[in-house]
């Protein structure tokens, strides 16, 4: 009779665990269904916000070309225009006419002159013409001279590696940042020498720019520029940092070249 | 606090204070099953309403919603009709039932959960540690009592004890899950 009972109970006890076992691997199975499902939930929605970003940094990078395009075709067309023509009409008026001195009127020159210069720099700097038709590395060269000619800073810009064809696209947003940095170095650095490094790698194109100013951790909050800088890199698969080297800033920004581009 | 574990509140708390009751009346009247029984018999209703009440306010469909109140109330006919006619192996039977249908409820959170989109994470979610402590509880007790009945037809006492020790253990198993799902509940809320 007990070894009835022993059985029955064996059999109760044996069916028991064996069903909350399986109840167990169902509850697990069913967790680990939902997670994979969810990492690849995740990983679709992660892709599609960055498809969303990019386009949406597309759109601004190229509603802020245009307006550059737009002032500086104006600057160049129009304003530049009636300055030489103002400058024509100086040129050609007699010295005793009305009685102006003539120191007066070669001074009224030079102001003509040096607004012309400058604005003429400012159309080229906004242009996306300027760097599409002479490159990027003619680009960085004349902002290095625009900067130089000021007397205050010394920039210099140095190339190393064999020179890549770049797309429009990258080469303009490369000069971008290049702009953006020398802008941040001359409103925010409080230095006066700045470095311009471009290393082309077979497929990787390295730029640093390093100067002697404050410094990232005295300079303050970062501020937009920095943000734009990244986001412009990102935009073309590539990565930039920002870091204090002790004495300056030193900014370096990695963009990946396609190998076809010799 | 959302409804459901307000639900699960009230149900842990009538649990507590049924076993309680049940300990004092086993003292109390020594070997008279029929009063124990007969309590256990009124907290079966109680049992399949709040679990039930449970899921309908987790459920996110609204005709799973419909499909557990149907079942809910046909089911807590047949052990009201099941009652009347009273038999003391009847119970088992009854919360056999009653049981059964939460583990359908518990199935179909499962499968609303399976079938949408995945943003919660379910290892904090307190919703699916309860629903998974009522599934794991429930559907070992059908086990527990269908197995009894098949086997231990000859040994009454022995019977009872058994499933006593058992369920009590698959219950207390289940309210485990009930303190993970609050434990999740209360780190969601310092997050």
């Amino acid at each position: 009779m007990l070894s009835e009972f022993t059985t029955e109970l064996m059999v109760f006890v044996i069916c028991v665990t064996l069903i909350v076992m399986l109840l167990c691997v169902f509850v697990i199975l069913a967790v680990y269904r939902y997670k994979r499902k969810q990492l690849y939930y995740n990983k679709e929605i992660k892709l599609l916000r960055s498809e969303y970003e990019h386009t949406i940094l597309s759109s601004q990078i190229e509603i802020q070309e245009q307006t550059f395009l737009h002032i500086s075709r104006e600057i160049h067309d129009n304003i530049g225009q009636k300055l030489t023509l103002a400058k024509l009409y100086l040129n050609t008026l007699p010295a005793s006419y009305h009685n102006i001195p003539e120191t007066r009127i070669s001074h009224c020159l030079q102001l003509l002159t040096e607004s012309i210069s400058g604005l003429s720099d400012l159309s080229r700097g906004m242009s996306t013409d300027f760097v599409l038709s002479n490159g990027l590395v003619k680009a960085i060269e004349h902002e290095v001279a625009l900067l130089n000619r000021s007397g205050v800073y010394a920039a210099r810009f140095t190339i190393e590696g064999e020179e890549l064809f770049l797309e429009g696209n990258t080469e303009l947003v490369v000069y971008r940042i290049v702009q953006e940095c020398i802008h941040n170095f001359v409103k925010h650095a409080g230095g006066m020498e700045l470095l311009i490094h471009l290393l082309y790698q077979p497929d990787n194109l390295r730029l640093t720019i390093r100067d002697n100013g404050i410094g990232l951790n005295n300079a303050g909050p970062k501020g937009a520029g920095m943000i734009h800088m990244r986001k412009r890199a990102e935009l073309l698969g590539g990565s930039f940092t920002a870091k204090d080297a002790g004495n300056g800033t030193e900014i370096e920004v990695s963009i990946p070249v396609p190998h076809n581009s010799k | 606090m959302p409804k459901y574990l307000r639900i699960i509140t009230i149900y842990t708390t009538i649990a507590g204070v049924g076993a309680i009751i049940s300990i004092l009346i086993h003292f109390k009247f020594k070997y008279v099953w029929d009063i124990v029984i007969n309590f256990f018999d009124a907290t079966t209703i109680l049992h399949l309403s709040l679990l039930a009440y449970f899921f309908f306010s987790l459920l996110p469909k609204k005709y799973h919603k419909y499909i557990s109140i149907i079942f809910v109330f046909s089911l807590t006919l047949t052990v009201v009709i099941l009652i009347k006619d009273w038999d003391s192996s009847l119970l088992s039977r009854c919360f056999i039932v009653s049981n059964f249908a939460l583990i359908l409820m518990a199935i179909t959170y499962y499968w609303d959960l399976l079938n949408s989109e995945p943003r919660i994470d379910i290892l904090h979610d307190p919703a699916f540690w309860i629903v998974t402590g009522i599934f794991i509880g429930m559907a070992s007790n059908v086990v527990l009592l269908t197995l009894s009945h098949l086997l231990f037809v000859k040994y009454d006492y022995m019977r009872y004890a058994l499933t006593s020790i058992f369920a009590s253990f698959f219950y207390a198993v289940m309210h485990l899950f009930f303190v993970k799902g609050y434990i999740c509940y209360r780190n969601s809320r310092r997050n």
